[in-house]
């Protein structure tokens, strides 16, 4: 199967294909996190469910990886999209990060 | 980050480099950086490291921490390497992330050094060593010679950056091995577990990431040369 790449001729293609991988990444990755948390729960716990857990989180990191691969090389303003709501949220995250380690310190130095 | 971020932005526009390939290769080795941080962890801690290494959720969990430098550079290069090649770009101007990334981490390890959190070092009697809250022995101030070194490394960088030689590549190369060596080094005397062979999980990551730099300029090399190497014979 030979990739095609698309041609972006105006620049309201671009928008709207950024608006893809943007929400797209958000519901996609809702949906996969809903999903495992549902088989999670219905599961009981025990080795080869500890192994299926490691797989429903694998899972979504290959998904992701692979998908940002394939648009990158198709549909480049998808994978941008993509790219900013991954880096928005693991900014985000290091944020909460950082506000969370300063709670902590500051408990330690103040106790 | 944000000192290492700002220094890309000051490098990429005293290069030239344009908006619409600075964001998405900048994007992407963010968050392959990122995910190498934490996938590395497999390196230091074993297979009981999976279900934060391998788990994509776990990201983005706050009370779990970003993961490995090294990992994070390996993951970073590969990810700004296929977001390069995605947009069609002609050779590479990574060499702008080569003194982003020394700075960045010279400034990052002062700020490691004063939590007392990642890589303090092993016991020691030296003049120079500090007491870090846990124990009641003095050890090795790892970060700060992280640190040291790459402020040193940031200006060879400076220095070197323009050379013809160190373009298309060769500086970001040249920064990655330069930090490979040093960390090598400096393993010994901070507390990362023994994996195999008397070494940590960092030391065989500098030692692949060492050995397929010295692959790549081997193979080019050779094919710079192939009357050289037949000559020789």
């Amino acid at each position: 199967m030979k990739l095609e790449r698309k041609v972006y001729t105006t620049r309201n293609e671009k928008v709207l294909d950024f608006v893809i991988g943007f929400v797209g990444w958000f519901l996609v990755n809702g949906l996969l996190y809903g999903c495992s948390i549902l088989i999670l729960q219905a599961m009981d716990s025990g080795t080869s469910d500890s192994i299926l857990a490691l797989l429903l989180g694998l899972l979504p990191l290959l998904i992701n990886i692979g998908a940002l691969i394939f648009f990158a090389f198709t549909r480049r303003w998808i994978a941008l999209g993509i790219l900013a709501a991954f880096a928005l949220v693991l900014v985000g995250v290091l944020l909460l990060g950082l506000v969370f380690y300063v709670i902590c310190y500051n408990q330690g130095l103040f106790n | 980050m944000l000192i290492g971020l700002l220094m890309l932005i000051m490098e990429a526009q005293r290069r030239h480099w344009p908006k619409s390939e600075v964001v998405p290769i900048t994007l992407a080795a963010f968050v392959g950086g990122m995910i190498g941080a934490r996938i590395s962890l497999l390196f230091f801690y074993g297979a009981r490291a999976a279900p934060a290494a391998l788990n994509l959720f776990a990201l983005f969990d706050p009370r779990i921490g970003p993961g490995s430098i090294l990992g994070g550079l390996i993951g970073a290069y590969i990810a700004g390497y296929v977001a390069s090649r995605a947009i069609g770009k002609a050779g590479c101007a990574c060499d702008a992330f080569a003194p982003a990334i020394a700075l960045g981490l010279a400034v990052g390890r002062i700020g490691d050094f004063m939590v007392a959190e990642d890589g303090m070092g092993k016991a020691t009697t030296l003049p120079w060593a500090v007491p870090v809250p846990g124990v009641d022995y003095l050890v090795h101030p790892t970060p700060l010679y992280d640190s040291a070194f790459n402020l040193i490394w940031f200006g060879v960088l400076l220095l070197l950056r323009d050379r013809p030689a160190m373009q298309n590549g060769n500086l970001l190369k040249l920064g990655l091995a330069g930090y490979a060596l040093f960390r090598f080094g400096v393993e010994f005397v901070r507390n990362n577990p023994v994996v195999a062979l008397g070494l940590t999980g960092p030391q065989f990551i500098c030692l692949g990431l060492l050995a397929a730099l010295a692959l790549y300029y081997g193979r080019r090399w050779s094919s710079i040369h192939p009357a050289d190497w037949q000559g020789s014979v």
